[in-house]
């Protein structure tokens, strides 16, 4: 089996969130039952 | 979706502490986003909300229902608005808006539930994260969750599936499971609007 490539991964891993600045991510909540 | 950068699941809306799966009290199943407010904005998101669900009919149990937790009263406002919008469209739609009160991360076997259901895809995709934690976090897991369980353009893009599925590092065989399931929702018409 192919193994993926961790450098490839890294673009789409998170967390661009920066927790020192909260405003520059926002939070959203749902139910959708 | 463009600008969605993390998405988990869990339990808020009810009063009882620590909920789990077996134990869920009187909350509710949610899903939390977290998005760059640069590229989506609260709108979209409601947008999609409404246009990827049907509470039409009342749900039969508070573990499965139609509701908005907003956490600020501009959100509030916004959410009222896009249900007046819906419902136009629609008639009466049973989705409450409420304050979010506090949102209880559910297990790790319930994150990404769709990607870990597709195992050749986890299998291959899995192994990149060094932890749970990290895994549920991932942007890219949340891109393949929602295109596994058959959205695109409701939440997405054909466009950003072969801009980003490419990133994963996943072999060209399991690509084209993905790209199979990716829009299946739209194509059989289903929850579409």
């Amino acid at each position: 089996m192919q193994q993926p490539r961790a450098t490839a991964f890294s673009k789409l891993t998170a967390p661009p969130l920066d927790l020192e600045q909260p405003e520059s991510f926002r939070i959203a909540t749902f139910a959708m039952g | 979706m463009d600008g969605v950068i993390r998405t988990r699941v869990g339990y808020c809306g009810g009063t009882s502490v620590s909920p789990t799966y077996r134990r869920i009290g009187d909350h509710s199943e949610t899903v939390e986003v977290d998005y760059d407010p640069q590229v989506l904005t609260y709108d979209d998101l409601l947008a999609s909300f409404f246009a990827g669900h049907d509470p039409r009919v009342r749900s039969y149990s508070t573990q499965y229902r139609s509701a908005v937790f907003y956490r600020t009263g501009e959100e509030a406002a916004a959410a009222g608005r896009a249900l007046e919008r819906a419902q136009l469209s629609t008639g009466l739609l049973h989705t409450s808006v409420e304050p979010l009160s506090r949102f209880w991360l559910a297990e790790d076997y319930h994150q990404k539930f769709r990607l870990r259901s597709h195992r050749d895809v986890f299998a291959q995709f899995r192994p990149s994260m060094p932890d749970e934690r990290a895994f549920t976090d991932s942007t890219a897991a949340a891109r393949l969750n929602g295109w596994l369980d058959g959205w695109l353009d409701g939440c997405g893009s054909a466009e950003q599936v072969e801009r980003e599925l490419p990133l994963t590092g996943l072999s060209e065989a399991v690509q084209d499971e993905v790209r199979a399931f990716a829009g299946r929702r739209e194509r059989v018409g289903r929850l579409v609007r």
